[in-house]
């Protein structure tokens, strides 16, 4: 090998030692930072893999984290309660927060919303199990989502500094100018404030979404171990269809089938109220099509609490 | 296999590493194979639509060569047929074939021709015109036929520039296969930069940009006009960033092995003229047409305004359709066209001597170029017309997506690469000052790697330009 050649590749390597110091150096600070955060979607996932102890727990997408009103829950129920839901994520995102939460506490009641097209597959739902990558290493569980959420995840994961990718801008706000929704004051609910009255139903229908009736196993499989793991933790669980606008019958009755056999198979409460009459349709309840504002939150929440007050108790 | 993934970095690093370990009788099989094993990763039995043009080109070649007078013309007509006929088979078909049923349907008739299920090879419109500029300088005698199979092979399919260009010209490319390349640590270093540069355009740009644009596209009868201007002028930045990535990124790998390319951009979006732009725009593409359409139709040396305006107008409703099987593509090139003839009409090709009149035209082009970009992006004509018209209402609230992340890192992204094209291009000088050493260097560098790992879209897709 030649002097230069030689030359070259050592100060390549030094280049390489360099790169990984610094990303080994931006990752501490980075993971500092991020543990600082008050509020937003990483708050509500790291209140859940650090050692909550909440009786009376919320899981879902943005229909948990919308309608159920913590605070107002709490108040009704006399429990604690926090709602983990997070925006847009799946039953992938619930099944290992539950696995890391349910090792070391048991709570009294976990409240599980599903949506009626739940087990419909999205690529997304995938994607989105991203959220799990400032948390790698800290459980195999949780690793095993990062690698669902895309090709090479695990390998691009060994890099300190990927794992907090994207993230800065989101973590600086939330911890600075940290925000109520969806943080330790509002118990992880997130209310909006608006009403489709003044803002119009808006078809919120995105075109490139596949309306085909698409099963997603893995997720069907994904919901029966996470009824499971709670049963086996003695914990008491309600499923919850949370009000909508509107329904789309056509599109979503088969998934709604499904749900409702999975339900009745493994013995678990489903209280669906998707369709409920005192809620459809009421435009000053919604945000928009999709998700309720705080009054009708609070609606709902008084409803739930009524209905769980027993299993509370029992 | 996609530059921006992690198999490609293994691939990389591999190839250039046996290139130079090896001797050099046995490097063109090397890149031939790299190359072979790069284009399959994409979809493995396209090799043999290659193969086929290759096979074909490189007989027309040695046939034209050893041939005189009518004979000559003839093997140049029949590669040209044979390249072009894989073009309209593979990339045409369907769309001539759509359009006839939908003719034939106002007549109340029936199509009787069947439409082909099949995928467009990937860059097939790259390689065929790489072929195609090998064929017509070896007719012109400006390029001796390649004896060597393999070597002509390796020139159709060299893995950095085979599925999005540079579109080389055998003049440029071909000897460099016979030369003998030793390792240069200056030359490997600056391709390593340029693919850094590359990586950093692509994953923290485009990729970025792309989040919001396709959110707005995707639904663009529900947005704003506001909204609908945001996301094509952060389009112009999507296209150009992702384009010109796949560039560098190409250029910075031949040049790891010591082979030089052809450079494909030059800061478009500061260009004063639509004619500049289109020399400064994916230039091996512009030279290419000038060269093989635009000149030998006349050029800008003709007797009549008319026919200079006809020869602009084909070369550019031709670029449209390379471009893209749809109408949006032809229209694209078509209002392109029709910008060069106002312009060389208005005669406002050339740069003004007021700095403040530049500044007025680069706004002023970079706007137009913008309204072209509608046609390109959008999935239809009425979509298209739709959007601009939209855009020219400029109503609503500008809607910035959830979360709004996406948004304002392109935002950001996007006000540095114009910060730096400036500088670039009107203060170059300014480097000069930065010091250049080893430390500094790996300094600059290290701060590119972090940049890309904490702002960069991983896993963001393909290259723009890959679908052509």
């Amino acid at each position: 090998m030649s002097r230069k050649v030689r030359s070259f590749l050592f100060k390549i390597f030094i280049l390489g030692c360099m790169i990984v110091s610094a990303d080994f150096v931006a990752g501490l600070l980075l993971k500092k930072l991020f543990y600082k955060q008050r509020s937003g979607k990483y708050f509500i996932t790291s209140h859940a893999l650090t050692n909550p102890q909440e009786q009376v727990m919320i899981f879902g997408n943005s229909h948990a984290a919308q309608h159920f009103d913590a605070p107002l829950l709490q108040k009704e129920l006399g429990e604690s309660v926090f709602n983990f839901g997070n925006q847009g994520q799946s039953l992938f995102y619930v099944y290992p927060i539950l696995k890391v939460i349910l090792a070391s506490h048991k709570p009294k009641l976990i409240l599980l919303n599903v949506d009626y097209t739940e087990l419909r597959h999205e690529d997304a739902d995938y994607e989105r199990l991203s959220v799990f990558l400032p948390y790698y290493k800290i459980d195999p569980v949780i690793d095993s989502a990062i690698a669902m959420s895309g090709k090479n995840e695990q390998i691009k994961a060994m890099s300190a500094m990927y794992r907090f990718n994207s993230t800065i801008g989101y973590m600086l706000l939330n911890t600075f100018g940290h925000s109520y929704n969806k943080s330790m004051e509002s118990l992880g609910y997130d209310p909006f404030y608006d009403n489709i009255c003044k803002t119009g139903v808006v078809d919120d229908v995105n075109p490139s979404i596949s309306q085909r009736v698409n099963f997603d196993t893995l997720k069907m499989n994904c919901l029966m171990k996470i009824i499971r793991i709670i049963k086996a933790a003695d914990v008491k669980l309600l499923v919850t269809t949370t009000p909508l606008f509107e329904y789309n019958g056509a599109e979503a009755g088969l998934y709604r089938k499904k749900l409702i056999e999975i339900f009745k198979t493994l013995n678990v409460r489903y209280l669906d109220y998707g369709t409920d009459s005192d809620f459809s349709g009421k435009c000053d309840l919604f945000h928009d099509v999709s998700h309720m504002n705080a009054l009708g939150a609070d609606k709902w929440t008084t409803l739930c609490a009524d209905l769980i007050k027993k299993d509370i108790s029992r | 296999m996609l530059f921006n993934s992690i198999p490609f970095i293994f691939f990389f690093i591999a190839v250039s590493s046996l290139f130079y370990i090896l001797p050099h009788k046995l490097r063109w099989l090397l890149l031939l194979l790299a190359s072979c094993y790069f284009y399959m990763a994409f979809v493995p039995i396209y090799i043999l639509i290659l193969g086929f043009t290759i096979v074909i080109d490189y007989f027309a070649g040695l046939f034209i060569e050893r041939s005189a007078g009518h004979k000559r013309k003839l093997f140049l007509i029949a590669s040209l047929i044979a390249n072009i006929g894989v073009l309209c088979v593979f990339k045409y078909y369907n769309f001539i074939n759509d359009n006839i049923t939908a003719v034939l349907s106002k007549w109340g008739e029936s199509n009787p021709f069947p439409f082909l299920s099949i995928l467009l090879p990937i860059g097939l419109s790259f390689h065929t015109f790489q072929a195609m500029s090998y064929t017509i300088e070896v007719y012109r005698g400006k390029q001796a036929a390649e004896r060597h199979f393999g070597i002509y092979a390796l020139y159709v399919m060299f893995y950095p520039q085979l599925v999005a260009g540079p579109i080389e010209r055998p003049q440029n490319l071909l000897h460099q296969f016979h030369q003998k390349h030793y390792f240069d640590p200056a030359g490997v270093s600056e391709g390593l930069r340029q693919m850094l540069t590359g990586f950093l355009k692509k994953l923290v740009v485009a990729d970025r940009i792309a989040i919001y644009v396709d959110t707005i596209y995707n639904n663009a009868a529900n947005q704003s006009g506001k909204s609908l201007a945001c996301a094509t002028v952060f389009f112009a930045f999507q296209i150009y960033c992702d384009f010109s990535a796949y560039s560098d990124i190409a250029i910075g790998a031949a040049k790891v092995m010591g082979f030089d390319l052809m450079k494909n951009f030059n800061r478009p979006y500061l260009a004063t003229s639509i004619s500049e732009f289109w020399r400064r725009w994916h230039i091996s593409l512009s030279t290419w047409f000038k060269d093989y359409v635009y000149i030998p139709l006349g050029g800008s040396r003709v007797k009549s305004r008319i026919k200079l305006y006809r020869n602009l107008f084909l070369v550019f409703l031709i670029s449209g359709l390379w471009h893209g099987a749809n109408w949006t593509y032809v229209v694209w090139g078509i209002l392109n066209g029709l910008l060069l003839i106002a312009e060389s009409a208005l005669g406002i090709s050339s740069k003004a001597k007021n700095q403040v009149a530049n500044i007025f035209r680069i706004i002023v082009t970079f706007l137009l170029i913008c309204v072209t970009w509608v046609f390109f992006r959008a999935s239809s004509i009425g979509s298209a017309v739709f959007i601009v018209k939209k855009i020219f209402s400029f109503d609503g609230p500008l809607y910035v997506g959830n979360p709004k992340d996406h948004f304002f890192y392109g935002l950001a992204a996007i006000i540095f690469l114009v910060f730096f094209e400036v500088i670039n291009e009107f203060k170059p000088g300014v480097y000069k000052v930065l010091p250049n050493n080893f430390v500094s260097r790996c300094g600059y560098y290290m701060l590119l790697v972090v940049i890309i790992m904490l702002f960069g879209v991983f896993g963001g897709g393909q290259f723009i330009y890959f679908q052509f």
